[in-house]
């Protein structure tokens, strides 16, 4: 609704009845010439400093005017840079929720607001759960304009592009879309775009809100990267995707997200090619532990004990000798109390958090060894099955390998063997339809793609590395080059 | 349009040949030529492509169409339908055949105990879920287990090598050439005729369809390779006796192997290769089937035909005598039949290419 | 959709319920399985490992022997076999078999049909070892229990193995290539044999094992020679060795010659190249046998460094191996009437037709007429560490 802003009086007053005469926002009444003009401003969310400098002062310094001019003179002489003119109550009410300091001036059809924010952030401080070893090591913070300002700094191009929105009934968040135009698909940020107009909530309280929202819901794998730390952003921008910023969260989104991205650090970025490769080789074992040790133990015991040495064999018995459970219940109490102490583990302070870990690891598994409730061996497997699906930074990722974890073993407890096999074919198959905004998850082993497959899972020597992948980008020009050529 | 890649085609057509080595395949090559089956092999491959020739030829006609809208277009609507349903019952036969296959030798291998229908519905499931999919799931499941089944075949390979004896392949040809001809026949239908459910893709959702000739004829000889590598090594690893009297030799010869006496049980890591084979032939054949009966992956459809395919494969094969004298005598003349068919429609796009270009 | 699709398969996983699960502790692990025969009976007798966990209160006196015997009577061997439920709590398991021993008087009645139970069984695996029991029965073998190998059954498989990679008396053949050779009609079997030396009855407890050389062993033994499937004779240690040798079944072996009176020179034979080939179209073979060696104990004083007395040596050791491998030819062809050595498959494999002629009356008449040439040809290679020989005190 447009209300004229001629009635200043009647303004505040529907302010104030609106925001049930909250004390936090300060009215000042002011006369210049005789004209009211009132000041209304935030208190919490704004600055008394910049008040004081900017506002008070400039206005101050107008002297006589005519009455007719003044609406101009103040917003010629207001030494602030960012004025905007408001026309409605609305914007009104906008511009004051976001730190604005208002002007309201009688007569007049518009009023103006300046930007007088108060700064409510922590100072750049290095991330907590991604760490790199020679990386830098500033990550986000909480406010979109220094999480933005600490992208510009790295990618210094008019090409940087950012699309902005608010979303969000009552908490009104901006986002930004970050996309390098010339490297970036087109339909791809279409593609986002739509999918973020799509969403009608009430408030978006960080961006994993965000990211639920505009992937695909019923797949289990994370197709969206989360990341604290500019360089992996700006490195995503300039492999051609998108990446996407919300205010009061100091995690960003990049999208898309296939699963190779998933097995790589910022750490290859410095490392010798062939020491990357390795790692990402061990990381892909550890992914393939991770997710078949418990089951695959499940069935060669339960059900194929032809696949195992004779002296393991009897070893095994005697260790399971005198055990109450069968094996599944075993392997089942023992996952289910690893997780509980990793989710313990994560909320403890850490004072008391790693005395505690050790407590529980060790006491309990060998406690329970002796008191018979569990054989030694199930211990390590458990402890492997932990340790190899900690390698990887994404927790969501983490989180789906044990759902896939659990589904093996269920698959093992029931056909043995032949279950694993018919689990994993599941899997396979289930991992070969997700996509993430229309790429396949696989790309770039399946559909193959040979410019993809050079830095996927074994990482060539930089000299061959010259080309984007296709499908990521259209624009193949060779990234690096150390020869003339263009 | 979802695209596919033509080296998922190849990847499809690959494990769609080798399936049906295991089981009735090797069954039917050892009964018929003994020791020289190899040979048998090496003949099947050079009259094969004849027969892979025909593929691509009806392959490249109108590349927009599949298989079946092919017919309708070339022979009209009634007797196009009656074509593709032929077709489609053949293939039936087949996959139930194969079916009973898996289903039995898991069943006999590993789960003895349990019913052979809950075996059955397991693995229904499975391919219900992949076929639900889409024809782009199963390309890209069959790529990534053709790579799997490609580096067991090579450990398996390596270690049969080790104990390959050439005394138990001799002597050659004893009987004359006529057994191993026998074989390659057996191999020709049994193996090679059921690659005509790659035909079900039409040319052009093919990403790159220019490389698809070669590729297709590039896996041909590839899994050529792989059927001669498996019968030598068998043969040569257990000696003819003990093939012949063994209901599994493949599985049985795996049992052998023993890599630097730390790899040593693992055949049943190695035979997995064959449940992956087999599972996506009877994938491609159900999407075979449903897209015969209607285009665009229709559900129900694909239930029924997968539920009906486990059904008849409990009701029809009693136990494994019936089975075998079936796939050594009857099944062939199926493929007889479907050799006909084929034959029929390349000699009709003869016939309209001929004409086409007498009106031009 | 996904909830819908993982219902359904933990249906369908509920209907495959299980059928198959058996614990570890459920199974008894059956590491030999001996053979005899009793009044048309077969009497089993069975070795399990024993997987009961030594209590952790070490109050306990006395050890638990690793494993348990059983033994059971039947009319066919399955029957006999799940007799042992009756005894034992546990479910058979033979899997992890790893041998097979056969009483004499079994052997000598005819083994097919422990063949046919075997490789009918798909738990069993055929990489089993199997053996005759020589002069004894199968269950005396399976009762001592040994030293140094916890389970006795694995002892005698280790000794065969390593004895046919270091001596050459024993072969160290699986039951599946065993049974290959008994389905080919052309070559006839051959078995490592055991035997129990000493009293049998002070094996059988832990006592045993505490002294250092205990009353009662198992032994390896020469050769058993089959015809068909059933046993017709031993060979001795040397002419199981010989007979090894030519069915290029030995690695290493030692041969011993005269070089003067009671004075003896020991020669290791190292990776001896047999081949037997046919003569085309003719009754006859050519055994053809290559090797090095060294000289490994040298008794008479010769003088090592001359070339003469090398070669005469290496003539020795030539003539020697020859003798040996006439004589077990002699004894299997002429006095057993067997053909262990596949000379019917060998001219079957390179010359079908000819075969074909010969076929019908192989065992009657041809396999006496064989010409069998045997050429040895040695190289000695080396001497040791030292090149002359330590001589006696006779000065």
């Amino acid at each position: 609704m447009i209300y004229m802003l001629n009635n200043i009086e009647e303004i505040v007053r529907k302010l104030k009845k609106d925001t049930k005469d909250s004390d936090d926002i300060i009215y000042r009444e002011k006369y210049i010439n005789r004209k009211k003009i009132y000041i209304i401003y935030n208190e919490p969310l704004t600055s008394s400093d910049k008040i004081s400098d900017f506002v008070v002062r400039s206005l101050n310094k107008i002297k006589s005017i005519t009455g007719l001019g003044l609406y101009k003179k103040i917003k010629n002489s207001i030494s602030n840079f960012k004025v905007t003119e408001i026309e409605d109550y609305q914007d009104l009410c906008f511009y004051l929720h976001k730190g604005f300091t208002i002007l309201l001036i009688e007569n007049e059809t518009k009023a103006i607001a300046l930007e007088t924010k108060a700064n409510l952030n922590r100072s750049i401080s290095p991330s907590t759960t991604e760490d790199t070893v020679r990386g830098a090591k500033d990550s986000f913070v909480e406010d979109i304009q220094t999480n933005l300002g600490l992208i510009k700094k790295r990618i210094k191009t008019n090409d940087l592009w950012i699309d902005k929105m608010n979303i969000g009934k009552y908490t009104d968040t901006s986002i930004g879309i970050l996309y390098i135009n010339g490297i970036v698909k087109e339909d791809l940020v279409n593609e986002v775009k739509k999918r973020l107009s799509k969403i009608n909530i009430s408030g978006v309280i960080n961006s994993g809100v965000i990211k639920n929202l505009i992937v695909d819901e019923k797949v289990k794998f994370p197709t969206a990267q989360t990341t604290e730390r500019p360089d992996v952003v700006s490195d995503a921008l300039l492999q051609g995707k998108i990446a996407i910023v919300v205010d009061n969260s100091p995690y960003v989104i990049i999208i898309p997200a296939l699963l190779q991205d998933f097995f790589k650090t910022m750490e290859d970025e410095y490392g010798k090619d062939t020491n990357v490769s390795f790692t990402r080789i061990l990381k892909f074992l550890a992914f393939m532990i991770s997710i078949m040790t418990p089951a695959i133990y499940i069935s060669l015991v339960t059900y194929n004990q032809e696949m195992i040495p004779t002296d393991l064999l009897v070893s095994f018995a005697v260790q399971r000798d005198g055990v109450p459970f069968p094996a599944f219940v075993e392997a089942l109490m023992l996952i289910i109390s690893f997780e509980i102490l990793r989710e313990s583990d994560l909320r403890t302070p850490t004072t008391t958090g790693s005395a505690l870990s050790i407590v529980g690891a060790l006491i309990l598994g060998d406690a329970a060894v002796n008191a018979g409730i569990v054989s030694q061996i199930m211990i390590i497997i458990v402890a492997i099955t932990s340790i190899s699906s900690l390698p990887f930074t994404e927790l969501e990722f983490i989180n789906t390998l044990r759902i896939y974890r659990l589904l093996f073993m269920v698959g093992a407890v029931f056909m043995g063997m032949i279950g694993v096999v018919v689990v994993f074919i599941i899997f396979i198959i289930r991992i070969c339809s997700i996509e993430s905004f229309g790429k396949p998850y696989l790309m770039p082993l399946v559909p193959i793609n040979l410019s993809g497959l050079k830095n996927s899972l074994i990482k060539l020597p930089a000299k061959l590395l010259t080309r984007r992948p296709e499908y990521l980008s259209n624009n193949t020009i060779k990234q690096r080059s150390t020869d003339d050529e263009e | 349009m979802k695209k596919i890649n033509s080296l998922q085609l190849t990847s499809m057509v690959i494990m769609v040949i080798i399936s049906a080595t295991f089981g009735k395949g090797f069954y039917t090559l050892v009964k018929s030529s003994g020791v020289d089956a190899w040979i048998g092999v090496i003949i099947s491959a050079v009259i094969g492509f004849l027969l892979i020739f025909l593929f691509l030829y009806i392959f490249n006609y109108e590349p927009d169409l599949s298989l079946p809208e092919k017919n309708k277009k070339l022979f009209g609507k009634t007797f196009g339908t009656i074509i593709n349903y032929l077709i489609a019952i053949i293939i039936f036969i087949t996959s139930v055949s194969l079916f009973y296959d898996l289903i039995g030798f898991i069943s006999s291998q590993f789960l003895s105990e349990t019913p052979i229908l809950f075996i059955g519905l397991m693995f229904v499931f499975v391919i219900i879920y992949i076929n639900v999919k889409g024809i782009e799931v199963i390309s890209r499941t069959a790529f990534i287990l053709l790579i799997i089944s490609l580096i067991s075949f090579l450990i398996g390979g390596i270690g049969l090598l080790n104990n390959f004896e050439l005394l138990n392949i001799k002597p050659f040809l004893e009987f004359g050439i006529q057994p191993p001809i026998k074989g390659s026949i057996y191999i020709l239908m049994l193996n090679i005729m059921p690659t005509i459910l790659f035909l079900i893709v039409p040319k052009n959702t093919l990403v790159d369809n220019k490389k698809t000739n070669t590729y297709l004829t590039f896996g041909y000889i590839i899994s050529m390779i792989l059927i001669f590598l498996t019968v030598i090594l068998i043969i040569g690893n257990l000696g003819i006796d003990l093939t012949k009297i063994y209901l599994y030799p493949e599985y049985i010869a795996l049992k052998r192997i023993n890599i630097f006496n730390f790899l040593d049980r693992i055949e049943n890591i190695i035979v997995i290769q064959w449940i992956f084979c087999l599972i996506i032939n009877i994938s491609l054949s159900v999407y075979f089937m449903t897209n015969t009966i209607k285009k665009n992956n229709n559900k129900l459809i694909v239930y029924i035909i997968t539920l009906l395919i486990l059904l008849a494969s409990n009701v029809v094969f009693k136990n494994t005598t019936l089975y075998n004298a079936y796939v050594y005598n009857i099944a062939i003349y199926f493929k007889y039949a479907l050799l006909f068919i084929i034959i029929l429609i390349s000699i009709k796009i003869k016939i309209d290419r001929m004409k086409k270009s007498k009106e031009n | 959709m996904m909830k819908n699709k993982i219902l359904v398969l933990f249906v369908i996983f509920l209907f495959t319920g299980c059928y198959n699960y058996r614990e570890i502790n459920s199974l008894s692990i059956t590491t030999a399985i001996g053979i005899d025969k009793k009044d048309d009976n077969y009497l089993l007798t069975i070795q399990v490992v024993n997987t009961q966990k030594v209590g952790s209160d070490t109050n306990s006196t006395g050890e638990q022997s690793k494993f348990i015997t059983y033994e059971t009577k039947g009319e066919t061997i399955q029957e006999a076999l799940r007799k042992i439920v009756l005894e034992s709590p546990r479910r058979l398991y033979i899997n992890h078999l790893q041998l097979i021993v056969i009483g004499e008087d079994l052997a000598k009645e005819g083994i097919s049909q422990i063949f046919d139970f075997f490789m009918r069984n798909p738990e069993a695996r055929k990489q089993s070892q199997i053996v005759v029991a020589k002069e004894s029965k199968a269950e005396d073998v399976l009762k001592i229990l040994t030293p140094l190998e916890t389970i006795s059954s694995k002892n005698i498989v280790d000794s065969i193995s390593s004895d046919s990679k270091y001596l050459g008396v024993s072969e160290n053949n699986t039951f599946e290539y065993q049974v290959k050779t008994y389905l080919n009609d052309r070559q006839d079997i051959v078995m490592s044999t055991v035997k129990v030396v000493g009293s049998v009855d002070k094996g059988e407890n832990t006592e045993s094992l505490k002294d250092v050389s205990s009353d009662a062993k198992v032994v390896l033994q020469g050769l058993a020679v089959f015809k068909k499937d059933k046993l017709v004779g031993y060979l001795t240690e040397d002419e199981s060795m010989s007979a090894n040798l030519v069915n290029k079944k030995v690695k290493d072996t030692l041969v011993n010659i005269e070089c003067d009176k009671n004075k003896y020179i020991t020669i290791e034979l190292m990776k001896p190249k047999v081949d037997i080939s046919p003569i085309q179209d003719k009754l006859q073979m050519k055994i053809e046998v290559n090797g090095n060696g060294n000289i490994k104990e040298i008794d008479c004083d010769y003088d090592l460094n001359d070339i003469k007395v090398i070669q005469e040596i290496e003539k020795k050791t030539e003539e020697k191996i020859k003798q040996n491998i006439n004589s077990v030819l002699n004894k299997t062809i002429n006095e057993y009437k067997t053909d262990i050595f596949g000379f019917a498959d060998t001219i079957y494999k390179s010359n079908p037709k000819y075969y074909k002629t010969i076929k019908d009356e192989w065992y009657s008449k041809n396999l006496e007429n064989l010409q069998i040439d045997t050429k040895v040809d040695f190289t000695l290679k080396g001497k040791g560490n030292i090149i002359t020989v330590i001589p006696d005190e006779e000065n």
